[in-house]
C-alpha cells in the first residue's frame, strides 16, 4: 500500500510548493494512474515515493515503511521505470538487467528466468546483447520494465510508461500491468494518455499546481462532474477546457 | 556567418555557466551566498597566488643568471606544449564525441560553421587557462625592462594567437584519428589505441629533443636553462613556433609577425581540409559507437558479490566505454607518471652511467627517511590531475534519479566510485615506480613505505572531491566532456589537492630536527593517516544526509 499523507515538496527558495498537502492511499493490487498537466507535480510525486527525494514536510510510506525513516527499506519494496532518457546507456540490455538483479540480490536461477520470460514477451532477446545506447526510445523502456520486474517488487511506480511504446508493447505492458495487480501488487504510474487511464486503471487522481484536485474510479469521477468523458474531467478540474480557452 | 556567431554564444555560454564558480550559490539565502562566495574568492585567489609566486620564484632565479627572458619564453612554450598534448583528447571529445552532432545535424547551418562555432569555444577554453599562466610571467618580465609600450603591444596578438596553432595541429590530428579509426570493426578500441600511441609518440619526440648531457649540480641546472644546448633552447628549436612567440615578444616585431602569420595560415589550412567534412565525420562517430555484438542473448547470470561490487562495475564498464572518460579522465590521469617514464627511458642512453651514476651519488648521502618523504612526494604528485573523484556523481548525469531509487546507501554508492577513483591513482603510482626505482636508491620497504603513505594521503584529496560532487553534482550536461572538464568541481580536486600537499611540507619541515628527518618522516605518517581518517570519517558521515538527490544540483 502506498500512502501520502500531507507530503509536501518546496524546492529550494520557491515560494509555491511543487507539491502541496497531498493525501493519498492507494491500496494493494490496485492500478492507480496519476494524471496532470505538465508541471503539475506528478514526477515530483514519483519521485517522493521512490526515495530519489525527501519530502519538506508530510509522510510517504509503502507498506507502512516510512520513505524518510528506512529509504533503503522502501527502495527495496519498489520496481521503478523512469522515464525513458534516464538509463545506464553504456551497458547492454543483459547487463543492466544482471546489475539490477544483483543490487536486488535476486538468485541466479530467477534472475534467468524472469529475464528469459520478460525479453521473450517484450522481443527484445535479439537486442539483449547490444548496448542500450543504441536502443529506440521504446526498447529502453522495455529494458527498463523488464529490470524494474526483475525481483518482482509488491510496489511497481512508472513514470510516463507508454511514451515511445509502439501499440503492441503498450498493449503488452498495460496486461503485465494488471497482470501484476491481479497478483496484489500496487501498481502506481503517472501518464498523459488519458485514454489509457480510463480503461486500466481501478483508482486515478488529477493534480494541478500540486494539489490533488480528485481521486476516485474514473466511473466515480464521471459521474461526480457529470461529464462523459475522463477528458473531460480532466479538462475541466485542471482548467484546460473550453472555459479557460474563452 | 550568422549560425556560427549564434552557434559560438551559445556553446560559450554553455562554458561560462558550467565554469562560474559562483554559479553554484545561486539557490542559497543572499548572506550565505555572499560569504560563500567570498570564502571561494580567497581559494581562487590563493591558488593565483601560488602560480604567481611559483613564477617570481623562478625568474629570481634566472634573474641572477641574467636570463629573465626564460621565463615568459618557458611559460609560452609550456602553454603550447600542453595545448598539444591534452588538446587532442579534449578535441575528440569536444568535436567528435558530443552527442549534440544529431541535435546540430538539423539546423540550418552549415558543417564549417558548426566547426567553427566548436574551435572558437575550444580556443577560448584554451585562452581561459593561458591567462593565469603567461601574465604574470610577463608582467615580472616587463619589470626587467625600462621600455614597456612596445612589448606589451607585441604581447596582445601573442597571447591570442598562442592557442591558435596547437588547436590547428590537434583538431586535424584528431580528425585524422576519426578517419582512420573509422575503417575499423571496433572503432572505440582503435581511436583508443591511435590516441595512445599518439601521445606516446610525442613525448618521446619530447623527450629526444630535450635530452641533455651530464654535467651536475648547479651547473647542471644553469646549462639545462640557459645555455645554448641546454633543455629549454633545445625545445624551442624542437618547436620554432614557441620560440618565434618567445622572441617576437621580447623584441621582434618581425618573429612576432611570422608566429601571428603562421598560426593564423595553421589554422586556415586546418579547418578548410577538415571544415566540410567535420559533420559528417562527427555523425558517424556517433552511429558507429553506439552497436554492440548482435545475436541473440544468451541469457547469462553473472552474478557479482554484492551490490557494492555490482556498483564498481558498473562504474567501471562506465569508465572504459565512454571514450571521453577514457581519454581525458583515465588516460588524463596517467599522463603525468608515463611522460616521466617515457622521459626515463628514452633519456636513459643520454643520461645513461654517467646522469644515473650522479644521481645515486647525490641522492645515495641523503639519509632514508628523507628519500622515503621525497619518494612519497613524487606518488602523491600522480594524484595530482585525477579529476575521477571530483566528477564520480556528476558523471551519472541524467540517469542519477534512477541510482537513487536503487535500495543501497549513499555510503555504498560513494564508495564505489572512491574505490574506482583511488585506482586511478594505483595505477598511476604504480607507473611511476619506474622512474622512482631509476633515480631514488630505496630499498624495498622504503619503497613499500612510501607507495603506502603516498596512497594513504592521496585519499584526502579524493574524498573531499567526491563529498563536494554528491553535495553538489552537476547532472544536465549535454555531452560528456561537460561532465569532466566543464564542471568547477574537477578543477576544485587540485585545490584539495594543494591543500593536502601544504599541510604535509609544513608538518615535514616544522619536526625537521639538526638534519634528521626521522621525526619529520612520523609527522607524515601521522599527517597521512589523520588526513585520510578524517576524510574518509566527514565523507561517510554526511553521506547519510545526501541519500537524496540535492535540489541545488546544477
Amino acid at each position: 500500500m502506498i500512502e501520502f499523507v500531507n507530503a509536501t515538496k518546496v524546492y529550494g527558495k520557491s515560494s509555491s510548493p511543487a507539491l502541496d498537502q497531498l493525501n493519498l492511499r492507494v491500496q494493494n493490487g490496485c492500478v492507480f494512474g496519476f494524471l496532470g498537466p505538465n508541471g503539475a507535480g506528478k514526477t515530483t510525486a514519483i519521485r517522493l515515493l521512490t526515495g530519489v527525494l525527501a519530502p519538506t514536510s508530510g509522510t510517504v510510506l509503502v507498506n507502512g515503511t516510512d520513505v524518510r525513516e528506512d529509504p533503503v527499506a522502501v527502495k527495496r519494496m519498489i520496481g521503478f521505470v523512469p522515464d525513458s532518457q534516464e538509463m545506464y546507456e553504456r551497458l547492454t540490455g543483459m547487463e543492466y538487467l544482471n546489475f539490477m538483479a544483483d543490487i536486488y540480490g535476486v538468485s541466479s536461477a530467477d534472475r534467468k528466468a524472469r529475464a528469459e520470460k520478460y525479453l521473450d514477451m517484450f522481443m527484445l532477446e535479439d537486442a539483449a546483447n547490444e548496448r542500450i545506447q543504441s536502443y529506440s526510445r521504446g526498447m529502453k523502456q522495455k529494458i527498463s520494465v523488464i529490470g524494474a520486474l526483475i525481483h518482482q517488487p509488491p510496489v511497481f511506480v512508472l513514470d510516463e510508461p507508454m511514451v515511445g511504446l509502439d501499440p503492441k508493447a503498450s498493449f503488452l505492458l498495460k496486461e503485465e500491468m494488471r497482470a501484476q495487480a491481479q497478483k496484489g501488487v500496487t501498481v502506481f504510474f503517472s501518464t498523459h494518455v488519458l485514454e489509457v487511464a480510463e480503461k486500466l486503471c481501478d483508482q486515478v487522481g488529477i493534480i494541478n499546481h500540486g494539489k490533488l484536485l480528485a481521486q476516485g474510479t474514473p466511473e466515480e469521477l464521471r459521474s461526480r462532474t457529470g461529464d462523459a468523458s475522463l477528458e473531460q474531467v480532466f479538462l475541466d478540474l485542471t482548467g484546460s477546457g473550453e472555459d479557460d480557452a474563452e | 556567418m550568422k549560425g556560427y556567431l549564434l552557434l559560438a554564444r551559445m556553446m560559450l555560454k554553455n562554458t561560462i555557466t558550467g565554469l562560474n564558480p559562483f554559479d553554484r550559490f545561486r539557490s542559497d539565502k543572499k548572506s550565505k551566498a555572499a560569504v560563500k562566495s567570498m570564502l571561494l574568492g580567497l581559494v581562487l585567489l590563493f591558488a593565483l597566488g601560488s602560480v604567481v609566486y611559483a613564477e617570481y620564484e623562478l625568474f629570481g632565479v634566472l634573474r641572477s643568471m641574467g636570463q629573465e627572458a626564460l621565463l615568459p619564453a618557458m611559460t609560452m612554450l609550456m602553454a603550447m606544449m600542453a595545448s598539444l598534448l591534452l588538446g587532442l583528447f579534449q578535441s575528440i571529445s569536444g568535436l567528435y564525441q558530443g552527442r549534440d552532432a544529431a541535435w546540430l545535424a538539423v539546423l540550418p547551418v552549415s558543417s564549417r560553421q558548426i566547426y567553427a562555432a566548436k574551435l572558437t569555444s575550444l580556443y577560448l577554453s584554451d585562452l581561459v587557462l593561458n591567462l593565469p599562466i603567461i601574465i604574470p610571467a610577463a608582467v615580472l618580465y616587463l619589470t626587467s625592462r625600462t621600455d614597456l609600450i612596445l612589448p606589451i603591444l607585441r604581447l596582445i596578438p601573442i597571447f591570442l594567437f598562442l592557442p591558435v596553432l596547437p588547436l590547428a595541429i590537434v583538431s586535424l590530428v584528431s580528425y585524422l584519428l576519426m578517419k582512420l579509426s573509422s575503417f575499423a570493426r571496433n572503432r572505440e578500441t582503435v581511436l583508443t589505441g591511435l590516441s595512445i600511441l599518439f601521445m606516446v609518440g610525442y613525448m618521446l619526440t619530447v623527450s629526444r629533443i630535450s635530452a641533455v648531457s651530464g654535467a651536475d649540480g648547479e651547473e647542471a641546472v644553469a646549462r639545462m636553462l640557459a645555455s645554448e644546448d641546454g633543455l629549454m633552447n633545445k625545445l624551442l628549436s624542437g618547436f620554432p613556433p614557441a620560440r618565434w612567440a618567445a622572441q617576437g615578444f621580447i623584441g621582434s616585431f618581425w618573429l612576432m609577425l611570422l608566429f601571428c602569420l603562421v598560426s593564423a595560415v595553421g589554422m586556415a589550412v586546418s579547418f578548410l581540409l577538415t571544415g566540410r567534412d567535420y559533420l559528417p565525420t562527427a555523425l558517424s562517430a556517433g552511429e558507429k559507437t553506439h552497436k554492440g555484438g548482435k545475436g541473440r542473448a544468451a541469457v547469462s547470470a553473472s552474478r557479482a558479490a554484492s551490490p557494492l561490487a555490482a556498483l564498481i562495475r558498473l562504474e567501471i564498464r562506465d569508465l572504459v566505454r565512454t571514450q571521453t572518460y577514457l581519454l581525458n579522465g583515465v588516460l588524463g590521469g596517467l599522463v603525468m607518471p608515463i611522460a616521466l617514464m617515457i622521459g626515463v627511458s628514452s633519456g636513459m642512453s643520454q643520461v645513461g652511467n654517467v646522469g644515473k651514476n650522479e644521481m645515486s651519488e647525490v641522492f645515495g648521502q641523503l639519509d632514508l627517511s628523507l628519500l622515503i618523504i621525497i619518494a612519497t612526494g613524487a606518488f602523491y604528485l600522480c594524484s595530482f590531475i585525477n579529476q575521477l573523484p571530483a566528477t564520480a556523481v556528476s558523471r551519472e548525469g541524467r540517469h542519477y534519479p534512477l541510482s537513487l531509487s536503487l535500495p543501497v546507501r549513499q555510503s555504498v554508492r560513494l564508495t564505489a566510485k572512491l574505490l574506482v577513483s583511488l585506482v586511478l591513482n594505483l595505477l598511476s603510482m604504480l607507473i611511476l615506480l619506474v622512474p622512482v626505482l631509476f633515480f631514488l636508491p630505496l630499498p624495498l620497504h622504503g619503497l613499500l613505505a612510501a607507495f603506502g603513505l603516498a596512497f594513504l594521503l592521496s585519499v584526502f584529496p579524493a574524498a573531499f572531491c567526491l563529498y563536494m560532487d554528491a553535495r553538489r553534482p552537476k547532472l544536465n550536461w549535454m555531452t560528456e566532456i561537460d561532465a569532466l572538464k566543464k564542471n568547477f568541481n574537477s578543477y576544485f580536486s587540485l585545490i584539495f589537492w594543494i591543500v593536502g600537499a601544504a599541510v604535509c611540507v609544513i608538518t615535514v619541515l616544522l619536526l625537521f630536527r639538526n638534519g634528521d628527518f626521522t621525526p619529520s618522516l612520523i609527522g607524515l605518517t601521522v599527517c597521512a593517516i589523520v588526513l585520510s581518517g578524517g576524510s574518509l570519517a566527514w565523507l561517510y558521515h554526511q553521506a547519510g544526509r545526501l541519500e537524496f538527490l540535492p535540489e541545488n544540483a546544477d
